[in-house]
């Protein structure tokens, strides 16, 4: 090998050995990365979940002295403390009255009133009254109380709502007032607060120009697809017949199904005459239906003897959901039998079909496609009035049929019933009664419906013209069809109009044109059944099939120019906008016109604050949200513009309630003090009140009962099988369960705690209780491989000791080895309970997400977790649950580190080395 | 007086006695070797403590056996017995009417006495009232049985042993085998739980199948199962094909993974390899806090920070691209809020630890001479690592990838608060995609009733996810056990 090296030349061995110094270099990087990267993730995310929970341990309160009036919280004088406590809204009144004296401009407006009341938290008179509850004596003296804010009046203070920027404004100011207005007038004074909302109309304009183009990028998409449209159109009227049937041949196969082969073959056979092949599939079609019908009445009849069998067993023993299983059984028979009774009255029809005429075909088709079989050509070519009638009536001649066809079907389907009601009887009277009860009458209103809709049709055709009994070639005389046999048994109700003479024939005729378009507009049927009598050699097929592929593309074409004209619609309203804000921007002595979807400038001035509506270079006016003193010159420096940057409709907080909020803060009134019922409340709705008390007390029961349980089993476990246990197939089976019980998801054991301590033993949902079982069979592997660790690093020679001087093994092994291994025994629990600390899935799945307003008082209460709470806050929709989930993961977090420290430090304190 | 009985806490009553009773047994028990031997211990062949410990174990356990039989069958038992007893106004009713009144008569021997809703609203029907007396007197009965049956055998067992002390008497061997078995009944929990989670698992998912075939779970690509099933529904019910689910776990999974496994395998290269016990000592620790962090923080910063920043990049990414090629309608990449990618880079942050753990593990168990056969054929330290090292541990990792990937498939809280909900298979990762884990959380919270499909669906769906993971940690352990014994 060493010859191989020297083979090479000087130049070529020293750039060798760079090139592998480089690599070297690289790879050691890698690993550098690696480490990085794994170090800045860590970072991250301690830092965004700590600085996002900074402003959650404080909280801003209300701090007012409050005089208790006697009169309005304890009227009868008899210093009942429940009366008082109950007397909440008393104490709220006593809260807002004391912010309306700071404010008396709210008085005036019931919205600004409510906008007041809304800036403290819903909860504080309650806080109060129990206060005063306790000690009857404050009442009629003045106290100091805090009340918290509402949560996002917290969050504006801590900044979390929106930006400002205070602008400079320059020279003096002259305050002038109108009935609704203050005028004030500075010669250049508002530059600074114009240029900056004049940029951000700019932009907007920017933006609007933008979408613009996007219109019109879809408009020139559409215009393409007009113009091929359109070209389809014209070859349409030149196109010979072959390429035209091939045209509607794949629209139908693009729709294809086999409701249009059922109409294609319709109308080859109305068109030449030869039936058989329309036979055949009608009678495939009825024989396939007719057999999915048994299949799924089997199918149903079949789960509801399973529903009942389950319904006696669950009665047998009592359990409370027999009867769900009752009606579970009951509307699966129902179900069945109804299906039972379809599928013999397809059967029958499927058994009649050869024996019927083209006409009767047709009918029955229709009972399939649910539409009558016909062309709509004719109608469709209604720029030629003589063509209009006969289609109309053609086409009402069909629906007639179909509609008869229908209604006979149903009359059919209904003795059907009857003779299974029958039939059931002797089986099952219970089945019998629900088929009669049910299914009959359901069948008997649809019956009604349907002869209520040929009522209608034969209204029409009496108002269309002088009956005439056989317009289409396709319509046979009704009295040969099966259907017309039946009708006559069950004749309509005669609910129908008078037939009054057609007033404006051309008028209606239109309307119905229009309406049979509405209904199957080139739909597959229809153009299936056109393009099968073009086939058969119809005449006139050829033109109907044309008509229809017409309408069709002049349908899309209509479709198209719509969506063209909406879009240019939409570019020019862009285009305006963005001109017209550009104009408002690029012209200083105009104003800009402020609404709520622009940032608000609020000028301070003289101890008052306007709301500006319209802002020039020179010149603002507004709205007083805090009355300013007198008319007149302000002078320089005395006044100051802001600019909230958020606009009033996209923030909760309300120009009036920032401007409220702020003056309380300056007078001293809002102090910002640390949130202590972070700890000491209970969980609640509102989040500037919510706590995690309860979830520290569950998760300290869960954490007991997981210890309890687990520790002395653990221990016991894994000195049984490091010390006792011979070595053979039943210690090699535990050991590697216990392997995998440590690698088996967290879930799991959640399903395990559902399933058999819920469901089996029957305890109670979400209890620390199930809680700790859960985890303590969670956290046992780790117990067990640590206290096999432990005891596996005791010399030898200890046990050896204890051995010669003639201890038993058990003696050995707890007077000698187990103490000598309890420190790690101690770290391996504690490290095993601060990962079940954190564990959250689990305790979902034994209920423990349900609301828990108190702390749990036993082991069988409902309780709820920290991670579960930081779960729990984390979906809550208003934006202070955000701050909090964090501040809850910082606790969660700490008590977890602290846990882990305590390990560290015993191993490092008691660890013995040998 | 059963009615008192059956709601007293006569059962708590008697363990306390047990327990106080213990003590006094070991003192009696002690004593009376003593007196045998009148006080010469050396003539015992047990010291007396043992026979102590002997005499209160004897005393203890078959009143603790009952008492526990008791409170774990005893209702159940109770309440058989009063249905054998079923007056005949009710037992003549039809089936409904019947196991409803029976139903409430239980519920209402199940309330305590002092429960004021005992006795005010619903209007109880005297039939149900008669009844609950009845099943709560019966209750009272089996429960006093059991409690005088417990003081009776520890009664007899106390007298037993205490008789049975002799000076020969192998106390000390008795004792111990006592505790061998307590310590072999500890080491069986493990398997009683794989037991539990297997058979609650099987027998649940065999109702499932009972109610929607396995091959639609199997191969149905149709996930919805939240769209409620009416119980008098008949006919439709949910979709329950469950390859969107398996795919979603296996997307987040791979996305991890791409994550993990580098950063993992360089990381523990480079600690086991180059960096010196200072950095090594101060990296460890980091990488530990990384492992140690709750799922559910993760989740919270997946939420928080990455789902946004993982969107912002989506959207920036779709302007590019159709910037770039103006031709191509509509988005390309429709970042949604939370997403498959969001969700798998904060899982694959989180495994990173796992990987490198376990990777260290393997590398540092490759014996020296490899290494230093490599040195001395002039390899660099890198061509060491990738031409050597790497082979041979190459198991070893395969392994420690093969836990990771378990332990990705099966995580929860990041999915359910990072991934969606939407059932669905795609390639883009911009995409929300949900989880195996995510539509068992689903299902199990809130109503919680173990008989319709819908909740069922998520023991089956736990099934599949416990098979998964235990192929691959059962792989993954014999492939480690094989390497170590290879090198050892």
């Amino acid at each position: 090998m060493s010859d191989g090296n020297l083979s090479y030349p000087g130049a070529e061995k020293s750039r060798r050995l760079r090139r592998r110094y480089r690599e070297e270099v690289r790879f050691r990087s890698y690993g550098v990365a690696a480490i990085l990267f794994a170090i800045t993730s860590l970072c991250v995310l301690l830092i965004s979940i700590a600085t996002e929970a900074v402003s959650a341990f404080t909280r801003h309160d209300l701090s007012l002295e409050l005089f208790i009036d006697p009169g309005v919280v304890d009227p009868s004088g008899e210093r009942d403390p429940e009366t008082i406590r109950a007397n909440v809204s008393a104490f709220s009144d006593l809260i807002r009255g004391e912010l309306r004296e700071r404010f008396p401009e709210a008085a005036e407006d019931r919205d600004l009133r409510r906008q007041l009341a809304r800036m403290v938290s819903t909860l504080s008179a309650e806080e109060l009254a129990a206060r005063v509850a306790q000690s009857p004596e404050l009442v009629g003296t003045t106290i100091r109380i805090t009340a918290p804010l509402a949560d996002r009046i917290d969050l504006y203070l801590k900044g979390l709502v929106t930006g400002q920027s205070v602008l400079d404004g320059v020279g003096s100011v002259d305050v002038s007032r109108t009935s609704e207005a203050v005028d004030l007038r500075s010669q250049g004074g508002f530059a600074e607060a114009y240029r900056s909302l004049a940029d951000r109309l700019a932009e907007e304009a920017d933006g609007r120009k933008q979408l613009a183009r996007v219109s019109e990028a879809a408009i020139a998409r559409v215009d393409e697809r007009f113009e091929a449209l359109q070209s389809d159109r014209t070859e349409l009227t030149s196109m010979d017949a072959g390429s035209l049937a091939e045209m509607v041949r794949q629209s139908i196969a693009i729709e294809g199904q086999d409701l249009s082969a059922l109409s294609l073959a319709a109308g080859r056979a109305e068109a030449s005459g030869d039936v058989q092949p329309f036979r055949t599939l009608l009678g495939s079609e009825f024989t396939k239906r007719a057999d999915e019908a048994t299949r799924e009445a089997d199918e149903l009849l079949e789960r509801g003897d399973a529903f009942q069998k389950k319904a006696l067993e669950a009665e047998a023993r009592g359990e409370p959901n027999a009867e769900t299983r009752r009606i579970q059984a009951r509307t699966a028979y129902l179900a069945g039998d109804r299906r039972m009774v379809d599928a013999s009255r397809l059967e029958e029809i499927a058994r009649s079909v050869p024996n019927l005429d083209i006409g009767a075909l047709s009918a029955v088709a229709s009972l399939v496609t649910s539409r009558p079989l016909t062309s709509l050509g004719r109608v469709v070519a209604s720029g030629n009035e003589e063509a209009l009638l006969p289609a109309v009536i053609e086409i009402n001649q069909a629906e007639i049929v179909a509609a008869e066809a229908a209604v006979a079907d149903q009359v059919a389907r209904i003795s059907g019933v009857e003779a299974r009601v029958e039939a059931l009887k002797s089986v099952s009277p219970g089945r019998a009664e629900a088929l009669a009860d049910e299914g009959l009458s359901a069948a008997r209103s649809k019956l009604r419906r349907l002869e209520r809709d040929l009522a209608v049709l034969q209204a029409t055709r009496d108002r269309l013209a002088p009956p005439v009994p056989s317009v289409g070639p396709s319509v046979d005389t009704p009295a040969s069809t099966p259907a017309a046999v039946a009708i006559a048994s069950g004749s309509p109700d005669a609910t129908t109009e008078p037939a009054e003479s057609l007033r404006d024939p051309e008028e209606f005729l239109k309307a119905e044109a229009e309406a049979q378009l509405g209904l199957d507009l080139g739909g597959s049927i229809a153009a299936a059944y056109a393009l099968g009598r073009f086939e058969g050699g119809a005449p006139g097929a050829e033109a109907d099939l044309r008509a229809l592929m017409t309408a069709r593309l002049d349908r899309e074409l209509e479709e198209v120019r719509t969506d063209k004209a909406r879009l240019e619609r939409k570019r020019a309203r862009d285009l305006k906008a963005a001109t017209d804000l550009l104009s408002v921007a690029s012209n200083p002595s105009a104003g800009i016109v402020l609404d709520e979807f622009s940032p608000t400038v609020l000028i301070e001035i003289a101890g008052g604050v306007v709301k500006a509506k319209q802002v020039s270079e020179n010149q603002v006016i507004g709205q007083e949200l805090i009355p300013l003193g007198a008319a007149g010159a302000v002078a320089a420096g005395s006044w100051s513009i802001r600019e909230i940057l958020v606009p009033e409709a996209d923030r909760l907080v309300t120009d009036h309630q920032i401007v409220w909020a702020d003056q309380l803060m300056k007078g001293g009134d809002i102090v910002r003090r640390p949130n202590t019922s972070l700890l000491t409340h209970a969980d609640s709705t509102y989040p500037e009140l919510a706590g995690l008390a309860a979830g520290l007390a569950g998760s300290f029961w869960i954490m007991l009962v997981t210890l309890i349980l687990s520790l002395p089993v653990g221990v016991m476990a894994a000195i049984y099988l490091e010390e006792f246990a011979p070595r053979n197939w039943v210690t090699d089976f535990i050991e590697v369960n216990i392997n995998n019980l440590a690698a088996v998801p967290s879930i799991v054991f959640g399903l395990l705690g559902a399933a058999v301590f819920i469901n089996f033993f029957d305890l109670p949902r979400s209890s620390p209780l199930v809680g700790g079982l859960v985890l303590s069979l969670i956290t046992l592997p780790t117990i067990i491989i640590a206290t096999r660790a432990a005891l596996g690093a005791v010399p030898p020679s200890i046990r050896e000791g204890a051995l010669a001087v003639g201890a038993s093994l058990p003696q050995t092994v707890f007077h000698h080895v187990l103490p000598l291994a309890a420190p790690g025994v101690l770290t391996g629990a504690i490290i095993g309970l601060a990962r079940a600390l954190g564990e959250t899935a689990p305790l979902l799945l034994i209920g423990m997400v349900a609301f828990v307003a108190d702390p749990p008082e036993s082991m069988l209460d409902s309780a709820t977790a920290l991670p579960v709470l930081v779960y729990k806050w984390s979906s809550g929709a208003e934006r202070a649950w955000q701050p909090m989930t964090s501040a809850a993961i910082i606790i969660l977090l700490i008590f977890m580190f602290a846990m882990n420290a305590l390990a560290v430090y015993l191993r490092r304190r008691l660890e013995r080395r040998w | 007086m059963f009615e008192q009985i059956a709601h007293s806490r006569l059962a708590v009553g008697l363990l306390a006695v047990l327990a106080a009773g213990t003590f006094a047994a070991f003192f009696l028990g002690r004593r009376r070797a003593l007196s045998i031997v009148s006080g010469k211990t050396r003539e015992l062949h047990s010291r007396p403590s043992y026979h102590g410990y002997l005499v209160a174990l004897t005393f203890l356990l078959p009143g603790l056996v009952v008492l526990a039989a008791n409170a774990m069958i005893g209702d159940v038992l109770a309440d058989r017995l009063a249905l054998s007893r079923l007056p005949a106004e009710i037992a003549g009713l039809d089936p409904t009417e019947k196991a409803e009144r029976i139903n409430a008569a239980l519920e209402l021997a199940r309330r305590p006495l002092s429960d004021p809703s005992r006795l005010e609203g619903e209007a109880i029907d005297a039939s149900v009232q008669a009844y609950a007396t009845l099943a709560a007197e019966i209750r009272g009965q089996v429960k006093l049985a059991a409690v005088g049956l417990a003081s009776i055998l520890s009664a007899i067992g106390l007298a037993v042993a205490l008789t049975r002390i002799r000076r020969e008497q192998r106390a000390r061997n008795q004792v111990e085998g006592a505790i061998r078995g307590l310590l072999m009944l500890c080491s069986g929990v493990a398997i009683a739980t794989t037991l539990g989670i297997v058979l609650s698992l099987i027998f649940e998912t065999l109702r499932f199948f009972g109610e929607v075939s396995p091959a639609e779970f199997l191969f149905g690509l149709k996930w919805s199962a939240q769209t409620n099933i009416r119980p008098d529904q008949v006919g439709s019910s949910g979709a329950f094909g469950a390859v969107p689910l398996f795919y979603g776990s296996l997307l987040i999974t791979f996305i991890a993974m791409i994550v993990a496994a580098p950063v993992g395998l360089f990381s523990a290269i480079y600690l086991s390899e180059y960096a010196g016990p200072r950095l090594r000592g101060s990296v460890k620790p980091i990488l530990e806090v990384l492992a140690g962090v709750p799922t559910v923080v993760y989740g919270f910063f997946a939420l928080l920070t990455v789902a946004p920043a993982v969107r912002a990049f989506g959207d920036w990414l779709n302007e590019l691209i159709l910037a770039v090629a103006p031709w191509i309608e509509g988005p390309v990449i429709d970042a949604q809020p939370t997403s498959a990618l969001a969700a798998g880079l904060v899982m694959g942050v989180m495994i990173i630890p796992f990987v490198s753990s376990l990777s260290d593990d393997v590398i540092n168990a490759a014996p020296q001479s490899l290494r230093d056969g490599a040195f001395a054929l002039g390899a660099t330290k890198s061509e060491t690592v990738r031409h050597v090292i790497l082979p041979a541990a190459l198991p070893g990792v395969v392994a420690a990838l093969l836990l990771a990937v378990s332990r990705a498939v099966g995580e929860t809280m990041i999915v359910v608060m990072a991934a969606g909900q939407r059932a669905q298979i795609t390639a883009d990762p911009f995409q929300d995609v949900t989880t195996i884990t995510v539509q068992i959380v689903d299902l199990l919270t809130g109503d919680t009733e173990f008989d319709s499909p819908k909740t069922l669906s998520a023991f089956a769906l736990g099934f599949g996810l416990f098979l998964i993971t235990l192929v691959f940690n059962l792989i993954a352990q014999r492939v480690v056990k094989a390497y170590r014994e290879k090198y050892e």
